[in-house]
């Protein structure tokens, strides 16, 4: 809810929360209710927090936070009889094993995958890459995943250089660097603001070329703060913005109502995993985790706001993916 | 049976209506206070929010001022804008940035520079693009600012040029509202549409970014409501929270009213005076019902007699109580006594009854066993006061007739006394012997044959020689007349010139003798004919006698010297009695029976001996039997008739020539012995036979 990433928490606590409202109104077998912790996208925070709710008695988590600031907690939750949901922890750290973390998200490294073969049919060829250190696991999948795709899609294409920030980054020192690097094409996993800061200081540097970023930038930080380089930024995202199905369109419009805004990524998947948590509980026999993990896994699909998605044997999710872009001060599906 | 109702259910009932008529006046009061506590409450809620709006309202403009001088500014075409912007930027209470941007959204100009940055593309806020659409001022919610997640509010006004852009400073601005909330007897609170706190007594709640969910639930239920009012879930009781919009700002002044307030309320808009009125009617109620209870129950166990009830002090007492208590038990021992009394005489009547109804069975019975056997034990007493001389005037009349047959058959076997009288005797003697009464000749039949007899004598008498002297002396019994009725009477009806020529001869007395003699026969006759139906008479009379064949213990030998002197006037004529009886034998039997079976064997002996002879009688007592043995010198038995001595219709007479006589058959004796439990033996030989009669012996001590 607070720090860099604190989008990414607050969005989503308001999807989940306006999810918990539809269902205690419409009917739900069990009354639903959250207790909110702070992890301040920190380890530390998280893990205390995780003991905070433990103690109290809570034995279904939603961590809606950042892979760095889960992998703080995530050891100690998966030791002790509970299930742990996300539709936000991407590390691919946590995927195939056969625990109690259900992992409704795609994995980070396929996000950069996609994003490496867009950057490559886009014609990049020397790459800067930028990542934040406090969301390292994240990051480095992301990474990762780009630069084999971009050297695969594009034979010579490369990733040439690599920094990492933390709190305090000078932006236009590290434009200047990206500048300097005579790269064509910058690559990015960084919150929102940093983002969109580090958009304009490529900018005043008079960088020409393209900045990609992993889906964790996608916020409306990015949106108002992007500048004049916005419509030369490209993120790789499951969510399409630009989404018209009545399902998608009723979703906006009741978070509209509510909160005043347009929902962001971070609000769908709040949304969608209080919905997913549902459906597993009406389906479970009693509510202990073990219950609800065979209920969670046994569905058949979850029809998510904008498709359906099934959870493999380990409680992994492997998820289409789209790149979009800024227009006019909105999220867009890229051409 | 029909109930009688119930005294206690009565004042129960009674009671409960009082108590009910109580609880609803007092129900009535608590619901009318109740909802004008609520009322009460919600008013003071509105009141609240309506204070906490005006004052946040205002000072929320003086930012909005803020950027209507922004707006003139670039309107009039300020010479230097953002120098402009930057003046009225240091005067401006709780913004940090001023931006201007074009109808498109996008930022035209910025001041301080690290604002949004020129170029960028704002349009998409959603405070830009509603206060581009409307033309006014649109506050953003808490974390939908220009920096989306972080605790900042954006303003933004829309003019015709474009719009102007705010970034409020939330800590300046937080600090302010918090004086306001903070001084609050309640809680007061601000949220954005989205329910995120921008103000809070509980700071903790802005800074760790929550939502009010409830608030997000009740938005999600009606989103276009200006108030809303629901109850949110506390750590230290719930809370009643009223959410009013303040107008122009889209955020929500929230009143948080604890749950305590509307109880406190209602406590205070309670009338006291009318709660303890009607707690003292429910008090009342309830005392009046435990005391009526108490009263009854114990009206009730003094009733009946539980002592522990009577006289037990716990609960409630009256003063009253000791003295209803102590009458209801006098009246209750009184009606127990009186009920165990009637309960008594019920039982004693019921056994009087009983007892009577026996009684007059008994007595019913009493009286026909009295009767008969008062009437047995008087029939038996006369048939063995009759018996005796019965026996013994049959037996008198027996031997009267027996010799006056000898003095008839005297003259008839001797002619040479008086041969005309021979013939008469012998006449007279047949017909006297044969004489029945029962075909005596009566009526006309007797007066016809008296008459010709008359006449047969008067010729008779007639042709008697005259004699003076004969005539003087003839007697008077001679007259035709009145023998011919004596003769026709003695069944001489028929009777020939020379049977009756006597009665006219020279010496009529001897034949006036043997016509008596004859008469005394014929009378004897009907003496002994007489006696045997009294004899039968007294047997009908015995037959009568209660105990009649019970057998007791008598003296044979007794009985033995009794029938002897019964049968003494017969053995008169020549037999000659002798008697050995032993002392002390006792026999089992019934007396009446007993006797009969020895004046039987006693009367049959001197029958067949023909009034001549010995008699011998002897009483013994032989192998545990009682011997009665009764011989006689007389004719022996044929030894081809002993077979059936015993049979029907053996003549008892058949030793003896004579006639026969009324009495026992043999058959009948030796049963008479067999049903006392003996038998009857006979041995005879010429001179000599022997009945012997065995009785059950009674042994001493028996």
């Amino acid at each position: 809810m607070t720090g860099p990433s604190a989008n990414i928490g607050v969005e989503g606590y308001k999807g989940f929360s306006l999810a918990l409202a539809e269902l205690n109104e419409g009917g739900a077998r069990r009354r639903l209710e959250a207790t909110l912790k702070d992890d301040a996208g920190e380890p530390e925070a998280c893990l205390a927090a995780a003991r905070e709710l433990y103690a109290d008695g809570v034995r279904v988590f939603v961590l809606h936070t950042t892979s760095g600031a889960a992998a703080g907690a995530l050891p100690w939750l998966l030791e002790r009889d509970l299930i742990v949901l996300t539709r936000a922890v991407s590390a691919s750290t946590w995927a195939g094993r056969d625990d109690n973390f259900i992992r409704f998200v795609g994995s980070a490294a396929h996000f950069g995958q996609g994003l490496g073969e867009y950057a490559a049919i886009r014609g990049a060829a020397a790459v800067a890459a930028v990542v934040d250190r406090r969301n390292a696991a994240y990051a480095a999948d992301v990474l990762g995943g780009f630069k084999a795709a971009l050297g695969t899609a594009r034979p010579g294409a490369a990733v040439v250089a690599e920094t990492e920030v933390g709190e305090g980054m000078d932006h236009d020192e590290i434009a200047r660097w990206i500048r300097s690097l005579g790269a064509d094409a910058a690559v990015a996993a960084l919150a929102g603001l940093d983002a969109a800061k580090l958009a304009q200081a490529l900018d005043r540097a008079g960088f020409a070329g393209e900045l990609y970023l992993a889906p964790w930038s996608q916020d409306h930080n990015l949106l108002s703060y992007a500048g004049p380089l916005a419509d030369r930024i490209f993120l790789a995202n499951s969510f399409n913005p630009s989404d018209r199905s009545p399902r998608y369109r009723g979703f906006v419009d009741g978070f509209r109502a509510v909160f005043g805004e347009e929902p962001v990524m971070s609000s769908l998947y709040g949304y969608e995993i209080a919905q997913f948590l549902n459906q597993g509980l009406e389906a479970a026999k009693d509510t202990s985790p073990r219950s609800l993990k065979a209920a969670l896994l046994g569905q058949d699909g979850f029809m998510g706001l904008q498709r359906r998605v099934r959870l493999d044997g380990f409680g992994d999710l492997e998820m289409d993916m789209m790149i979009i872009t800024i227009r006019a001060g909105r999220f867009e599906a890229a051409p | 049976m029909k109930r009688r109702p119930s005294l206690s259910a009565f004042l129960s009932l009674l009671i409960a209506l009082v108590a009910l008529c109580g609880a609803s006046v007092f129900v009535a009061v608590v619901l009318v206070s109740a909802e004008a506590a609520s009322r009460s409450a919600f008013l003071e809620a509105d009141r609240l929010a309506s204070l906490l709006s005006s004052s946040v309202r205002s000072t929320l403009r003086t930012a909005e001022s803020a950027l209507w001088q922004a707006a003139g500014l670039i309107e009039d075409g300020a010479a230097e804008p953002e120098a402009s912007l930057a003046a009225l930027l240091r005067r401006a209470r709780f913004i940090k940035s001023l931006s201007y941007l074009t109808p498109g959204g996008r930022v035209e100009l910025s001041v301080p520079s690290d604002g949004p940055p020129k170029g960028a593309e704002l349009g998409g806020l959603q405070v830009v693009s509603s206060a581009t659409a409307a033309a006014g001022i649109r506050w953003s919610g808490i974390y939908s600012g220009l920096e989306q997640g972080r605790r900042e509010i954006s303003l933004a006004y829309g003019f015709r040029a474009g719009s102007v852009l705010a970034v409020v400073d939330f800590d300046a601005l937080a600090a302010a509202i918090a004086g306001l909330v903070s001084r609050a007897d309640y809680g007061l609170a601000l949220v954005d549409e989205g329910g995120g706190f921008i103000a809070h007594p509980d700071a903790l709640k802005v800074e760790r970014r929550e939502l009010d969910q409830a608030f997000v639930a009740a938005r999600a239920r009606d989103p276009a409501a200006d108030s809303y009012r629901y109850t949110r879930a506390a750590a230290q009781g719930g809370e009643s929270v009223v959410a009013s919009r303040i107008e122009g700002v889209g955020w929500y002044a929230l009143v948080e009213l604890p749950s305590s307030f509307a109880l406190a309320a209602f406590l205070q808009s309670l009338p006291w005076a009318a709660l303890g009125a009607a707690l003292a009617i429910a008090l009342s109620a309830l005392l009046a019902g435990a005391a009526s209870r108490r009263l009854l129950d114990d009206i009730r166990k003094a009733g009946s007699g539980d002592a522990n009830g009577a006289t037990g002090s716990e609960g409630l007492f009256f003063k009253e109580t000791e003295a209803i208590r102590k009458a209801a038990a006098e009246a209750a021992s009184r009606i127990r006594a009186k009920d165990q009394a009637n309960e008594r005489l019920e039982a004693l009547n019921a056994r009087l009854a009983n007892t009577l109804d026996e009684l007059s069975k008994a007595q019913a019975a009493l009286v026909e066993s009295e009767r008969l056997a008062v009437r047995g034990t008087m029939a038996a007493a006369m048939a063995h006061e009759l018996n005796s001389p019965i026996a013994a005037a049959d037996s008198a009349a027996g031997s009267a007739a027996s010799a006056a047959a000898d003095i008839l058959g005297y003259i008839a076997a001797h002619p040479g006394w008086d041969p005309d009288s021979a013939a008469s005797a012998k006449a007279l003697r047949a017909a006297a012997e044969r004489y029945d009464p029962a075909r005596a000749l009566t009526g006309p039949d007797r007066r016809r044959a008296s008459r010709r007899l008359e006449e047969l004598l008067a010729r008779l008498a007639l042709a008697r020689p005259p004699s003076p002297a004969a005539a003087a002396a003839e007697p008077a019994e001679t007259a035709p007349a009145s023998l011919a009725a004596r003769l026709v009477d003695l069944g001489l009806e028929s009777a020939d010139e020379r049977e009756v020529a006597p009665f006219y001869g020279e010496a009529p007395e001897a034949a006036l003798s043997c016509l008596s003699a004859a008469e005394i026969i014929a009378s004897c006759r009907v003496a002994r004919a007489a006696m045997a139906k009294a004899h039968s008479v007294v047997l009908t009379m015995k037959s009568a006698e209660p105990e009649r064949g019970a057998a007791r213990s008598l003296d044979l030998s007794a009985t033995a010297e009794e029938a002897l002197a019964m049968l003494y006037v017969r053995s008169k004529s020549g037999i000659r009695l002798e008697l050995k009886a032993a002392e002390g034998v006792r026999v089992a039997a019934d007396p009446q029976a007993a006797q009969r079976l020895a004046i039987g064997l006693m009367a049959n002996a001197m029958d067949a001996m023909g009034y001549r002879g010995r008699l011998t009688v002897r009483v013994y007592a032989k192998a545990g039997r009682a011997a009665l043995e009764v011989e006689d010198s007389g004719p022996d038995i044929p030894a081809a008739l002993m077979g059936s001595l015993w049979s029907p219709g053996f003549p008892e007479r058949l030793r003896v020539a004579g006639s026969p006589r009324g009495g026992l058959e043999l058959r009948e004796l030796k049963e008479t012995a067999a049903a006392l439990g003996g038998d009857l033996q006979c041995a005879s030989a010429p001179g000599r036979t022997i009945f012997t009669l065995y009785l059950p012996l009674v042994t001493a001590g028996a």
